[in-house]
């Protein structure tokens, strides 16, 4: 009863994280249906209608219930310690946006057992493909749209957290990135949320109010709506990255032991990808028939964005430069996560050349782009942010071998996973298709045995938390300055908050030592 | 015994938006959120408009509450025999006031019963308890008790330090 009724930013935090913990694992069970499929050419275990479902819903689960609530939880933990305040602004707003996630999710995935099953049209929902839907079509959208309602309550609250809430002293260009790189996530969030909702909701009515906004044949145009879901679309990236990013700026200095490089250039950097975001959206649709000039114009917009991100992994690494470095887990993470990030990237810079995208697009190599992007991107930071703070949390330190061995294996796996589907995504084989020509065979049942492994070793971790979380009697306490390097109020208080309670009066005299308090 | 001087502590939270800068952010966010959506609504996507409406009144309904629970405080004037604590938001009134003698008064500052409660800091009196720097952070209400013990403590002990000075981020002496 506690836990549903509790507006402390902690619990919340915690049930934010235990959430899409549970939604990592069912997305994840879903890509370990598609890729047991891809183990083969022809049809083995799903018929194509069903792998269609798993595709789309895998996409909904992970963006929606697995990277967005784990950032938010990682928000909701950090965010007040980081700015000196007891709570978020609005604790109960809170309390209410995190319990619409289970009802959503509980929704959205009770559709695979209607007749017809679930979703299918892939996560961008385009019409009229989607509205071919049967009874999952509006549960998916009332799903989307307590989704929404849920990212604006957080969004909200961060804002006015942040706004109102910091120390003395805490001035906007003092604030630590995490803490920056959600006030322009929650920014984002704000700008691009309503766009989604009233997407969604134009669908509904186009199927079921005969009203024709995307539908041809009453003079509507199907193609708007691609501009539409991807004006959201793309800031809902950088929703899912700048977060991300502020986690690795947070890690590196710590255990580079120097400040990090380049702080207000990371905020500038940060809040001119954020502006960016909002003027590229059509490089998802450079095969859908632009104008010349449009092509142009968002090939560039897009390749603009390189420079602000360039920015961040080189101050990143200057940070790291001459710093006396170690490796903790953390830091694994983190140094894993600009390398493949980065890799993430350049396959974006390719995708982003109209021309040869005439190539990628639809492809496997877009896939491969993304899952970089997020996995080793939004998910490593995810991971890394998580044992960094953990000391914090629990109280208890988690084991360091396992996290080693976490980070090897998931490093490892991740790119026998993705990278081969670069080469098959070149070679032509198209996404969103359960069966493939021969010749690909062999790049996807590596890709296939890449992904069992890694979610196999995702246990590494589950087992390392769980004990910090539940089973942490008899383990030693961590230290109150858990990383030697780190700084920021969030470590002033020792782990976790000790318990005073002054039963005895300060003896005469002894004022000055209980000032020092 | 001598005659103390009285000393008085402010705990309110600490207001790091001022109502100017909530309007330029209400204005930021509108202008985008409302371009966007009048963008979309002029090429015939009106129903972008309407979320967009909603969703700014939520950003202003937060922002005004928030404004709002700023001005909330709690203030403790010492004199040489007796606290007297009032509560309640600037403008509006004191909606709660008690004076009990120093000399009976104790701080409680109360362990949380679970590992991520916030600490509680209760003065108590004669069975009766008020909570008080709910909108502190643990440290400041570390802080603030052995503030508030040095304070309490009997006259006849020692005297009390009284000068006027701040402790700590989010209250003043
Ligand atoms: C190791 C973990 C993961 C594996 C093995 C995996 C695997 C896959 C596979 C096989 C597909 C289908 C490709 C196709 O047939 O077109 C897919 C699609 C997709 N995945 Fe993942 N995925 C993983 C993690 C994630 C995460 C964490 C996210 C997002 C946060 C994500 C987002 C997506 C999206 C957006 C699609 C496209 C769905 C669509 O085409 O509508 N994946 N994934
Ligand atoms: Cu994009």
């Amino acid at each position: 009863m506690r836990w549903i009724k509790t507006t402390n930013h902690k619990d919340l935090g915690t049930l934010y994280l235990w959430f899409s913990f549970a939604m990592f694992f069912v997305g994840g069970l879903m890509s370990l249906v598609i890729r047991a499929e891809l183990f083969q050419p022809g049809l083995q275990f799903i018929d194509p209608e069903f792998y269609n479902q798993m595709i789309t819903l895998h996409a909904l689960v992970m963006i929606f219930g697995g990277v967005m609530p784990a950032f938010v939880g990682l928000a909701n933990w950090m965010v007040p310690m980081m700015i000196g305040c007891s709570d978020l602004a609005l604790p109960r707003v809170n309390n209410w946006g995190f319990w619409i996630l289970p009802f959503a999710f509980a929704m959205l995935l009770s559709t695979l057992f209607l007749p017809g099953g679930g979703p299918a049209g892939g996560w961008t929902l385009y019409p009229p493909l989607v509205l071919q839907g049967g009874a999952s079509f509006p549960l998916t959208i009332f799903a989307i749209h307590m989704l929404g309602i849920s990212s604006i309550t957080g969004a909200i609250n961060i804002v006015v957290t942040i706004m109102n809430m910091r120390a003395p002293g805490m001035t906007l260009l003092k604030m630590p990135l995490f803490v920056w790189t959600w006030l322009i996530t929650a920014y984002l969030l704000i700008a691009v949320m309503p766009v989604l909702a009233g997407a969604v909701t134009m669908l509904l009515t186009d199927k079921y109010f005969g009203t024709s906004f995307f539908n041809a044949a009453g003079g509507g145009d199907p193609v708007m709506f691609e501009h539409i879901f991807w004006f959201f679309g793309h800031p809902e990236v950088y929703i899912m990255i700048l977060p991300a990013f502020g986690i690795i700026s947070t890690i590196i200095p710590t255990f580079a032991r120097k400040q990090l490089f380049g702080y207000s250039s990371m905020v500038y950097a940060t809040a001119s990808i954020a502006f960016l975001s909002f003027i590229v959206w059509a490089h998802h649709m450079f095969t859908v028939g632009i104008p010349l000039a449009g092509e142009l114009f968002f090939m560039f917009s897009t390749m603009l964005i390189a420079v602000p991100t360039g920015v961040k992994v080189f101050n990143w690494l200057a940070t790291m430069w001459r710093g006396s470095m170690t490796f903790e887990t953390p830091m694994l993470f983190a140094i894993g996560f600009v390398f493949l990030f980065t890799i993430g990237g350049f396959s974006g810079i390719m995708l982003a050349l109209a021309p040869v995208d005439f190539q990628y697009h639809n492809s496997y190599f877009v896939v491969a782009h993304f899952h970089y992007v997020l996995v080793p991107g939004a998910i490593f930071s995810i991971i890394g942010g998580i044992y960094y703070w953990i000391p914090k949390w629990t109280g208890v330190m988690y084991n360091e071998t396992l996290g080693k061995w976490h980070f090897w294996l998931s490093a490892i796996f991740i790119n026998i996973t993705f990278f081969p589907q670069h080469f098959v995504g070149l070679a032509g084989m198209p996404r969103r298709i359960p069966d493939y020509a021969v010749q690909f065979t062999d790049f996807n049942q590596i890709s296939t045995i890449g992904a069992f492994l890694y979610f196999i070793a995702q246990f590494l971790m589950v087992y390392n938390f769980l004990r910090c979380a539940l089973f942490r009697k008899g383990m030693a306490p961590a230290k109150a300055v858990v990383w030697e390097g780190a700084h920021g109020l969030e470590w002033t208080v020792p782990s976790p908050a000790p318990y005073h309670t002054f039963e005895d009066p300060p003896h005469v005299g002894d004022d000055e030592t209980a000032h020092a308090h | 015994m001598t005659v103390l001087p009285s000393t008085q502590i402010v705990i309110g939270p600490n207001a790091s938006m001022t109502a100017r800068a909530a309007c330029i952010l209400m204005a930021a966010a509108s202008s985008a959120s409302l371009s966007i959506a009048a963008l979309f609504a002029i090429r015939g996507f009106w129903p972008v408009l309407p979320f967009a409406g909603l969703e700014l009144a939520a950003l202003a309904a937060a922002i005004w509450v928030s404004l709002r629970r700023n001005r909330y405080q709690e203030v403790i004037r010492f004199d040489a025999q007796m606290l007297h604590i009032e509560c309640g938001v600037r403008g509006h009134g004191v909606h709660l006031r008690i004076d009990w003698p120093r000399s009976s008064t104790r701080v409680m500052c109360e362990p949380p019963t679970r590992l991520n409660d916030p600490i509680q800091l209760q003065l108590v009196n004669a069975g009766c308890a008020i909570q008080l720097a709910a909108c502190l952070t643990d440290e400041d209400k570390l802080k603030l008790a052995t503030r508030l013990r040095e304070l309490i403590h009997p006259g006849w002990i020692s005297a009390p330090s009284t000068s006027s000075r701040v402790v700590s981020a989010d209250f003043n002496i």
